[in-house]
């Protein structure tokens, strides 16, 4: 955070390009230091209603009966749908359309949508949506790694509460952990995390007089989201717009379909323009979340400081829906090794189904959990090996010519080297030294 | 159950028909259109509805209206004299302090109560003067630094005799 | 969340508006607590009865023989603004400076805190070592003072009826060689709620080598914040050493009586008292013999 000069090189400020190396100004900075920047819950449109969610707020259920005549009764109200009113496929889905837009039989998780309701403003959408009486009945809730895998477990899916299973496999395990002089095994578990980008998801949405169901959102890609939104609400690709609305923040959850397709229902069935805007409860239960992760790891290194094999095995917890886990989950394994050079690797990842929020893509996607579990592993045979952490990693790390786990050869861009030698030479240069002692071999 | 009320906002009597449960943050933002004042949470965790209340920054989000009424009420739109950004807004561009822009507004307004207040403050003040407004994009460090850049414009602006605010 | 809402000028009028509302009407002081339950419907209330334009009940005063007089309504930050807040009661201070934040506390009020009745209330455990004393009128109109320990009933519960009203905080002027001192552990450094809090205040003999008065209060660890009376027995007319405030932690850890919820668990919050007792104890003792203290760990 504290800016330190002597961080900064020469060749970044002196470099011969127009941009890269320069600070460079936001074109859209003043305009939203001035606070006239209009986000989507800024807007008002003539006419416009406002939307709102009733959500499940029960973890796995069957949907037996909605009673929705009460709520459509309350004055001002101009809608109150159900997945019966949505004219498409009403599935949605990054990787595989495995999301209701409105729960259909079953509720998976507390953050599925089961009704929407347009109002005059947000009060009586308010009152409305409380008036919703859902009659359902109780499944048993999966929750854990231990839940999911258990093949006697209700199902969440149909196929199933294993996702999907993906492998690692480099050199011989056996002979690595022959050559280890050293071998420690830890069981990590990395937490649920919510972005929470300043913003709370909104999205307005209008049918234009050509008949286009115009949406304006939030969003880090308009045109994903319009292949999910069109199907989802049985309408042709070119009859859905969806407007790039300024971004209050999205750090990954925003790849994902916030209120898009439920503003684009409400103004479909009103003909009236609609304003939907989370509440910041409502944001954090209802969108993807980033993966906890359990990861069992078995490192070794040989008795003169080498890695010598790894082998794992991470559960990824996708929650109701695969969103992006499958490839978050899947990269996680990829990069179980770091940025080092391991001969021999067993790595097998399980994206796990459970009730719980659905997670999906977040800044780093994947990799930092697996990185929570590398680095204690290497530190961990460091302070086996007495040797110091830096020095350590500096003679294991991938460099030119070395191959990452899945065979992908080092060539330019590979700068972990680089940026050990200068912590080291920072350390140095300041005499700091790491707090942990480096313990003799013998230790523990 | 609506009623009339009258709030002093960035210096003019403005009328606003609203209900007593409302907060002075939906008020500005629904009735009276001024939405800069963003909200992030409604429940005083973020800071990004902060204002101006007689003199003081507040959450405008937990404001009844009633409460605001007849009282002094200074909000982002007013920073800016003429056209011309208040150097706080100024140096949050130029520093980068800006990135997404939703906490910027009531970032600034924090900054601006703190620099009328204390024109040389230090960066642990700067910090502890912004502690209630959550950003998630920049790290903040580029923040402190648009407000001590701002401070010093300002102190130079105020030694040249020109018109600091 | 609708409610009437009412602006009495008098005490006598908010008191009869509350006695009328039978329970169904709250007071209103700075709403940081209110406004937030009955948004997320967490509390029932059909109206709110603002004190802020009752006169009086927004004053304060620091006189120098006659101790610290907080008026029910005072918002928080105008006490931590005051330089004789901050260097006479500096647990008080301290326990403000991290409730909520800096825009909050210009809305939100000691009195507010206290009424509330939250076992993790920052200003409650300072108030109680510093003995100070809340002044109400009870249900019946009659005015009442207790100590500010005998206030609270339970979690969100005090010793004010349905139309009982809060009217001000006193704090005596502390005797000399005396110090007090205040800490919470929270996750964040800002905007959190206590997972554990500590105050302490100690007298020195003339000599300031032995604790001659002490009072040690908790917060968040029991279903109100509490004095840790067999800790203050422990240290009380004994040299302040390493080992005498060590067994008070110990003692304190074994008298409180948390709860596990989302912040913390029982067993967590049971060892932060212990730590925080050393630490509040330590700190008090140093501001008693006048060598600092001030700075927070």
């Amino acid at each position: 955070m504290s800016e330190d000069p002597s961080t900064e090189t020469a060749e970044e400020t002196q470099a011969p390009y127009h941009w890269i190396g320069k600070n460079v100004t936001k074109p859209d900075a003043l305009e939203k230091a001035l606070g006239a920047t209009e986000y989507v819950g800024d807007m008002v449109v003539p006419g416009m209603l406002h939307g709102k969610i009733l959500w499940a707020d029960t973890p796995h259920a069957v949907i037996k009966r909605i009673e929705t005549e009460e709520a459509a009764r309350v004055p001002g109200v101009h809608a109150v749908l159900t997945s019966k009113d949505v004219p498409g496929s009403n599935r949605f889905g990054l990787a595989v359309p495995d999301q209701c837009a409105l729960a259909e039989e079953k509720v998976r998780s507390v953050g599925d949508a089961v009704a929407l309701v347009a109002a005059e403003d947000e009060e009586a959408a308010e009152e409305a949506a409380s008036k919703i009486k859902v009659h359902i009945e109780h499944l048993r809730p999966i929750l854990t790694y231990a839940d999911a895998l258990d093949p006697d477990a209700p199902k969440i899916h149909e196929g199933g509460n294993v996702f999907q299973h993906t492998t690692v496999r480099k050199g011989d395990l056996d002979k690595g952990v022959r050559e280890s002089a050293v071998i420690v095994e830890n069981a990590y578990h990395t937490h649920r995390m919510d972005h929470v980008p300043m913003e709370p998801e909104a999205g307005l949405a209008y049918v234009d007089p050509s008949g286009v169901l115009n949406i304006l959102v939030g969003t880090q890609y308009p045109y994903r989201d319009r292949r999910q939104i069109a199907p989802a609400l049985g309408l042709p690709m070119n009859k859905v717009r969806v407007i790039q609305a300024p971004i209050g923040g999205g750090f990954g959850r925003k790849d994902d379909i916030t209120a898009e397709i439920h503003v684009g229902l409400l103004a479909l069935k009103t003909r009236r323009p609609v304003r939907l805007v989370y509440t910041r409860e409502e944001s954090l239960v209802a969108n993807t979340k980033r993966h906890p992760m359990a990861m069992n790891f078995r490192t070794g290194a040989s008795a003169d400081g080498r890695l010598t094999f790894l082998d794992g095995d991470i559960y990824g917890d996708t929650g109701a829906g695969v969103s992006l886990g499958a490839y978050v989950i899947k990269k996680a394994g990829i990069h179980a090794t770091g940025p080092y050079d391991v001969p021999n690797i067993r790595v097998d990842t399980y994206t796990l189904y459970t009730n719980n929020l659905t997670s999906g893509a977040m800044r780093g996607f994947g990799v930092m959990q697996a990185a929570v579990a590398h680095e204690s592993q290497m530190d961990q045979l460091a302070h086996k090996l007495g040797m110091s952490p830096l020095e350590f990693r500096l003679k294991n790390c991938l460099k030119p010519g070395l191959a990452s786990s899945t065979g992908q050869l080092m060539n330019e861009g590979c700068g972990i080297e680089a940026t050990l030698q200068r912590i080291k030479d920072y350390m140095s240069a300041r005499e700091l030294r790491f707090n942990r002692p480096e313990a003799a071999s013998s230790d523990s | 159950m609506k009623q009339r009320y009258v709030l002093r906002v960035n210096g003019r009597d403005l009328e606003a028909e609203a209900g007593a449960h409302e907060s002075l943050l939906d008020v500005l933002r629904e009735r009276l259109r001024l939405t800069g004042s963003k909200k992030g949470c409604n429940e005083a965790e973020c800071g990004s509805c902060t204002v101006l209340l007689d003199g003081r920054p507040v959450v405008s989000c937990l404001v009844l209206v009633p409460d605001a009424a007849d009282r002094d009420v200074v909000t982002i739109e007013a920073l800016a004299e003429e056209g011309v950004p208040h150097p706080i807004q100024r140096q949050m561009v130029e520093q980068g302090g800006v990135q997404c822009g939703y906490c910027t507004p009531g970032m600034i307004m924090s900054a601006y109560a703190l620099l009328r207040d204390n024109p040389d403050p230090t960066d642990e003040e700067i910090r502890f003067a912004i502690s209630g407004n959550i950003c998630r994009c920049t790290g903040y460090g580029k923040i402190v630094k648009a407000v001590r850049a701002a401070a010093l414009e300002m102190k130079e602006q105020s030694g040249n005799g020109g018109a600091a605010s | 969340m609708r409610f009437d809402y009412f602006e009495p000028t008098s005490l006598d009028e908010a008191c009869g508006l509350l006695r009328e509302g039978a329970g169904a009407r709250k007071p209103l002081a700075g709403g940081t607590d209110i406004v937030i339950q009955l948004r997320r419907r967490a509390a029932q209330c059909q109206g709110l009865v603002n004190l802020k334009r009752i006169p009086g009940l927004a004053d304060w005063s620091c006189a120098r023989d006659g101790g610290l007089h907080i008026g029910a309504c005072t918002p928080m930050r105008d006490l931590e603004t005051a330089a004789a807040v901050a260097g006479g009661y500096p647990s008080l201070f301290e326990a403000i400076r991290v409730v909520g934040s800096l825009q909050l506390r210009n809305i939100a009020s000691v009195g507010g805190n206290l009424c509330n009745a939250s076992p993790s209330a920052d200003t409650a455990p300072p108030l109680m070592v510093l003995g100070a004393t809340a002044s109400f009128r009870n249900d019946d109109g009659g005015q009442e003072s207790v100590p500010v320990e005998d206030f609270f009933a339970g979690p969100g519960a005090s010793v004010l009826g349905n139309a009982g009203l809060l009217l001000s905080v006193d704090v005596p002027e502390p005797a000399p060689h005396t110090g007090d001192a205040f800490e919470r552990f929270t996750p964040r450094s800002a905007m959190d709620i206590a997972i554990a809090s500590a105050a302490a205040r100690v007298t020195l003999d003339p000599d300031r080598d032995h604790i001659e008065a002490v009072r040690i209060a908790l917060g968040a660890v029991a279903p109100t914040p509490i004095r840790a009376l067999r800790a203050e027995d422990l240290v009380r007319e004994k040299e302040p050493t390493p080992e005498v405030l060590q067994q008070a932690g110990a003692a304190a850890m074994e008298q409180c009586n948390p709860i596990d919820d989302i912040r913390g668990t029982a067993a967590y919050r049971k060892e932060l008292v212990r730590i925080l007792v050393v630490r509040v104890l330590r700190r008090a003792v140093e501001r008693a013999r006048g060598d600092g203290g001030t700075e927070t760990p």
